[in-house]
């Protein structure tokens, strides 16, 4: 791979009750070859009615500033205050943004990615 | 379809064969092989070599793109496997939603996008029961790159557990799932490709066996989703000498918890005539059983089975010679009680199988005629000792005895041998091998047990060795994606991910975990006096603010308290809207209970750059009853504060119960201290953190010295190899565009600047032209300083090379010089020097090291899931799958040794081993510290899911290929007693030798096994023909 070649990668864990899952993920991005940019995906599930549906879904974009944090991030792992910032924070401002898009343009959200990196 | 053609020739070819063809068979079999495996991997052969940079492909035009994945791959039997297909059908669907599209010149926004929609197809699908974890990789590569024709393709590269799961569960053993360390559940999504509820699945088989001669047949299964019986089954094979037939109803059950993981059921008929030559053996049997599993126990998942039929039918034999003894019968009645135990672990790549069976034998009256006792142990190793070439051993040793009470044993019910299994309990999932086992002898025909006597013996034993090795291979994760050190470090961070989110599922079981969720949510009896501190308490006070915070709007106060009220609707700095949040953070810890920590840890606790909501809610509101009382609106202010006053009380209640949750499974830091003492202490430099310091300070000295260094050092001219991006260096090198590209063009000679101008950026550089530059930058790289402050004032030079620039150098320093300046003015095009590539990884390692020890900086006062995560990632990672950074770091120094030396470094390299071996020693110390930490039992139940998930990552990424061609060598030992005749009654011995071809996990095994000691009636060997599954997840 060049200095900066795009790719992802994804957890999904199913709960030992077969009832809950959670994803997480981490994209490398490029702005060009030499630029990367990092988006992390999380997603709670809950089984409700024979059905999975989502409870928490949170999509943040960090860097380039960041970038370094990030990478660290991906190669250490999330810690648990991370996820509970996941669940908490982020998905506060995500739902209060727009509950049914996890995509949204929003400097708070960044902001609050970037808090992500630094929790512990 | 090369492969259907291949058994269909083999068929209409075996039909014609007899004893005598095998050889030619073989060859055959080999020849068609090897053209399936060629059909197979065309798949990536012939692809035009392409740049890694993105950026030198903006504008082609895209001449294809495409999905890949590792089930992508096109086989002759993919037609049998509806997952495959749906799989496919739904990247397929997934390919035309992309915005790359055939046709369309190639830009990154489009491209990102794609990415973009892969990497939220697994944020979206969901994880079936049978995998528990998922982790999935994408990535891309370009294909048929054409400069002239500005054509290129793209693949888009999937990879991820799931499709081992398929390709396992596709020709997995049913008995092979319950040695998974997974969770059995129900399957809730109908659409989920692993769900086979109500799908009739045929399997239509064939073969050849010099016993039974070409076969075949078909097996089909019928899943239903409820009822004791949910299975049934059916199979038959026939040849022109020989049936069988079987036919099963089965019922199970799995258990969530508790000893017992699974158990079922199964009544049925089989029936079997088989040649033994020359001999006819024939039996029906009407069976009851019931077989159990219990949970894999301890890190080598030892998993105990055990197992009981009662049988019915009858026993015949069609003999040439008529029998004498009056123990041995041709024809009886049958029935049989059979009881089994049985036990299997696994551990890296190894696993272990034993059992023992008993059989209690009548001749179909009520009574005991003869006990039969089955001994059965096995040990499959794969050696992985390169990449996607693993070494395989596999063990089988099996012995057993008839004891008879002087009644006759049917003749069919005795020990008969061959390149066959045959099972204790017909149709049963674990197989246990009641036959003596020599592949050189055709099925049933290892018989004789004296002269012109084949009746099979009351006691066998058989061993059994098969060993392979790949010599040719189709890794199903291409080597520049799983060589990637990124690739493996996010496996890495991913696994620990998983196991903190495991470790806080398990905890929201936990009874001290159920009660304070209870508490809190207000669900305890409410006691008197102040407000109780629970959300539903909590939840009255937010409302009563935000009435009150209305009712002051609506007089219109003034500017000073609008400005107060309009900081709790948005909050300076941190932009919440503090009472919408609270009330949205409350709802949610009332109604999920997935989120109910968190969001009481968001109301109440925060975390270290926020605080809790309710607490920054006060505060605002605070500010807006001082912002009233100076209004002056008294009334108002008063009002407020009373509310604001029972939040604080409400929130001071809470406090501490939240803080007990957020306690619950928090490991005591001080069980790290041991591990810290090896890792990083202010005690002395005797610790990881010193000699990661040394090393660092080594690479950094090797640095600084190679701008002298000649030859790989950056006192080097410039090799063909040092431009990395030929294409952009010449065009700022043509348009002379920044100050150092200009000047250097002023430099070059006319004949040099005509290439440039006649080169057209929309093709590469020709080779006349490289040259060209290549010799012109190395006239100037010698001399004089190329510096000025003006001409390098765009370029980001580092300090060492600015130093250098002021000191005036001379001869290879002054090569070192230019060369640096030049690399750094063009980054991206120039690399720096061969020693300094070479130094770059272990560089990476010694600042990932640097940055994980910086984040161990007063760890006392961390949390423990965050020094383990630390800790874990420095000194014990996840095997070679993703390796520790202090065993890259070691892995780089050897690595590094030669290119030192050669570039007169001696002393330097000496330093880093030194270093390193101290390095290697303490990660010993820390590995054994960290190994010596006691586990909650929550932790050790997400370790051995964990380790679950990081084996199939190592088998993906590591081990698993999408076709293998290993030459196959087999021994066997067998014998059958006791001989009636003088030499009989001997061990026979085979050795044969054959090709194995798999297909992801999928083996067929082609070969022939000799006789060694072939006695006068006995066949010269027989030929091996298997198609079995190897289970990679064990």
């Amino acid at each position: 791979m060049g200095k900066c070649k795009e790719f992802s990668i994804n957890l999904a864990v199913l709960a030992p009750s077969n009832k809950r899952q959670f994803s997480f993920g981490m994209m490398r991005g490029c702005i060009d070859d030499n630029t990367p940019l990092y988006a992390m995906i999380f997603v709670l599930r809950d089984l409700i009615n024979g059905e999975f549906q989502d409870r928490v879904k949170v999509k943040v974009t960090v860097g380039p500033t960041f970038n370094d944090k990030a990478e660290g991030l991906m190669k250490r792992g999330l810690n648990a205050a991370q996820l509970d910032f996941l669940q908490g924070p982020l998905t506060s401002r995500m739902n209060r943004l727009n509950p049914s898009n996890s995509e949204v343009a929003d400097p708070r959200m960044n902001q609050l990615g970037q808090e992500l990196l630094n929790q512990k | 379809m090369t492969l259907l053609l291949a058994q269909a020739a083999i068929g209409t070819w075996c039909w014609r064969i007899r004893r005598g063809c095998e050889r030619s068979l073989l060859a055959v079999c080999c020849g068609l092989m090897l053209a399936a495996s060629c059909f197979a991997a065309s798949d990536d052969s012939a692809r035009k070599p392409c740049r890694d940079s993105v950026d030198s492909y903006l504008g082609y035009k895209i001449s294809n793109v495409r999905i890949v994945t590792p089930l992508s791959i096109r086989t002759p039997l993919s037609f049998l496997f509806g997952s495959q297909k749906k799989l496919g059908d739904e990247f397929d669907a997934l390919l035309q939603r992309m915005p790359v599209k055939k046709g369309d010149p190639f830009d990154r926004a489009a491209h990102n996008a794609a990415m973009e929609m892969l990497f939220d197809r697994y944020a979206e699908k969901l994880v079936s029961p049978g995998e528990r974890i998922r982790v999935a990789f994408t990535t891309f590569r370009f294909e048929d790159c054409d400069d002239v024709a500005r054509t290129i393709s793209i693949s888009y590269l999937v990879y991820s557990t799931e499709f081992l799961y398929f390709a396992s569960r596709i020709f997995e053993k049913p008995g092979d799932q319950i040695t998974r360390s997974l969770a059995p559940g129900k399957l809730e999504n109908p659409d989920s490709l692993a769900n086979t509820n109500n799908k009739l699945l045929p399997q239509p088989f064939a073969g050849y066996d010099r016993a039974r001669e070409v076969f075949g047949g078909a097996k089909a299964a019928f899943n239903t989703e409820n009822g004791i019986i949910n299975k049934v089954d059916l199979g038959a094979s026939g040849s022109a000498n020989s049936a069988t037939a079987d036919f099963n109803l089965a019922g199970a059950k799995d258990f969530a918890a508790g000893f017992l993981s699974h158990v079922d059921w199964r009544m049925g008929y089989n029936y079997f005539n088989l040649p033994s030559d020359p001999n006819q053996l024939k039996a029906g049997t009407g069976l009851g059983q019931i077989f159990g599993a219990t949970r894999p126990i301890g890190s080598h998942d030892l998993t105990f089975r055990f197992g009981a039929s009662v049988e019915g039918g009858n026993r015949q034999s069609e003999l040439p010679v008529s029998i004498t003894d009056p123990n041995v019968a041709q024809q009886l009645g049958y029935g049989a009680l059979k009881a089994y135990l049985g036990a299997t672990a696994n551990h890296d790549r190894r696993s272990w199988t034993a059992s023992y069976g008993l059989q209690l034998s009548s001749d179909g009256d009520l009574g005991l005629n003869y006990t039969k006792h089955i001994f059965d142990a096995g040990y499959r190793l794969r050696y992985l000792w390169r990449e996607h070439r693993p070494f395989r051993l596999e063990a089988q040793v099996t012995a057993g005895a008839i004891r008879t009470r002087g009644k006759p044993v049917p003749v069919a019910e005795r020990f008969f041998g061959g390149n066959k299994v045959r099972s204790f309990i017909d149709g049963d999932d674990w197989i246990i091998n009641t036959a003596p086992i020599i592949r050189s002898f055709p099925q049933n025909t290892f018989n004789l047990v004296g002269s012109n006597l084949p009746i099979g013996g009351e006691n066998f034993f058989s061993a059994n060795v098969t060993l392979s090795q790949p010599v040719w291979n189709f890794p199903a994760v291409p080597f520049q994606i799983s060589q990637e050190q990124i690739v493996r470090d996010a496996l890495g961070g991913q696994l620990r991910t998983a196991r903190v989110a495991t470790v806080k599922s398990y905890l929201e079981e936990e009874p001290g975990y159920v009660t304070l969720n209870k508490a809190l949510l207000g669900d305890a009896a409410p006691s008197d006096g102040p407000p109780s501190g629970n959300l539903v308490t909590l939840s009255q006070a937010v409302d009563q603010v935000e009435e009150k915070l209305a009712a002051i709007g609506r007089q219109n106060p003034p500017s000073e308290v609008s400005d107060a009220m309009a900081a709790v609707s948005d909050e300076p700095d941190l932009g919440a809207d503090l009472v919408a949040d609270s009330k949205d953070a409350i709802e949610a810890a009332r109604t999920d209970t997935s989120a109910f920590k968190a969001k009481v840890r968001e109301l109440i606790a925060g975390s270290n750059t926020r605080k809790g909501l309710i607490i920054r809610l006060i505060t605002r509101l605070d500010n807006v009853v001082d912002a009233l009382r100076r209004a002056p609106l008294p009334a108002a202010a008063q009002d407020l504060g009373n509310t604001v006053s029972t939040l604080k009380q409400i929130s001071t209640s809470m406090e501490p119960q939240v803080a007990k949750l957020l306690a619950i499974g928090k490991v005591d830091i001080a069980l790290y201290r041991p591990v810290m003492a090896v890792v990083k202490t202010d005690a002395s430099d005797d610790d990881i953190d010193g000699v990661v310091k040394q090393i660092a300070a080594t690479v950094e000295a090797i640095k600084k010295r190679a701008n002298t260094i000649p030859n790989t050092g950056r006192a080097a001219l410039l090799q063909p190899a040092d431009i990395k991006l030929p294409k952009p260096l010449a065009v700022k090198l043509r348009d002379g565009s920044d100050s150092v590209s200009a000047f250097l063009n002023s430099q070059f000679t006319q004949e040099t600047r005509d290439l440039l101008k006649a080169y057209k950026d929309t093709e590469d550089p020709p080779d006349q032209l490289l040259r060209a530059l290549i010799s012109e930058l190395n006239r100037l790289i010698s001399g004089p300083s190329l510096f000025t402050d003006d001409r390098f004032s765009d370029a980001d030079l580092t300090d060492a090379t600015e130093e250098l620039a002021g000191s005036n150098p001379q001869g290879a320093a002054l090569i070192g010089l230019n060369r640096s300046l030049l690399a750094e003015a063009f980054p991206r095009e120039i690399s720096k020097s061969q020693l300094d590539d070479a130094l770059d990884p272990l560089d990476g390692f010694v600042k990932d090291a640097t940055d994980t020890l910086s984040s161990l900086d007063g760890f006392e006062s961390s949390d423990a899931d965050d020094v383990r995560s630390a800790v874990h990632q420095l000194v014990m990672g996840f095997g070679d799958l993703s390796p520790a950074v202090t065993a890259s770091i070691s892995s780089e120094v050897r690595k590094l040794q030669r290119p030192l030396t050669n570039a007169g470094l001696q002393t330097e390299a000496q330093a880093l081993l030194a270093e390193n071996a101290k390095l290697t020693s303490l990660q010993k110390r820390a590995r054994d510290a960290f190994n010596s930490i006691p586990l909650t039992k929550l932790e050790q139940q997400a370790d051995r899911d964990i380790a679950y998930a990081a084996r199939s990552l190592d088998v993906i990424f590591r081990e698993i290929n999408l076709v293998e061609i290993a030459p196959v060598v087999t021994f066997d030992a067998a014998r059958i007693g006791p001989g009636v005749s003088p030499g009989f009654g001997k061990t026979h011995y085979g050795l044969g030798a054959g090709v194995r071809f798999s297909i992801v996990t999928l083996d067929f095994t082609a070969g022939y096994s000799f006789n060694l000691n072939r006695q006068p009636t006995e066949p010269r060997g027989a030929v091996l023909l298997s198609m079995t599954i190897s289970d990679l997840f064990r």
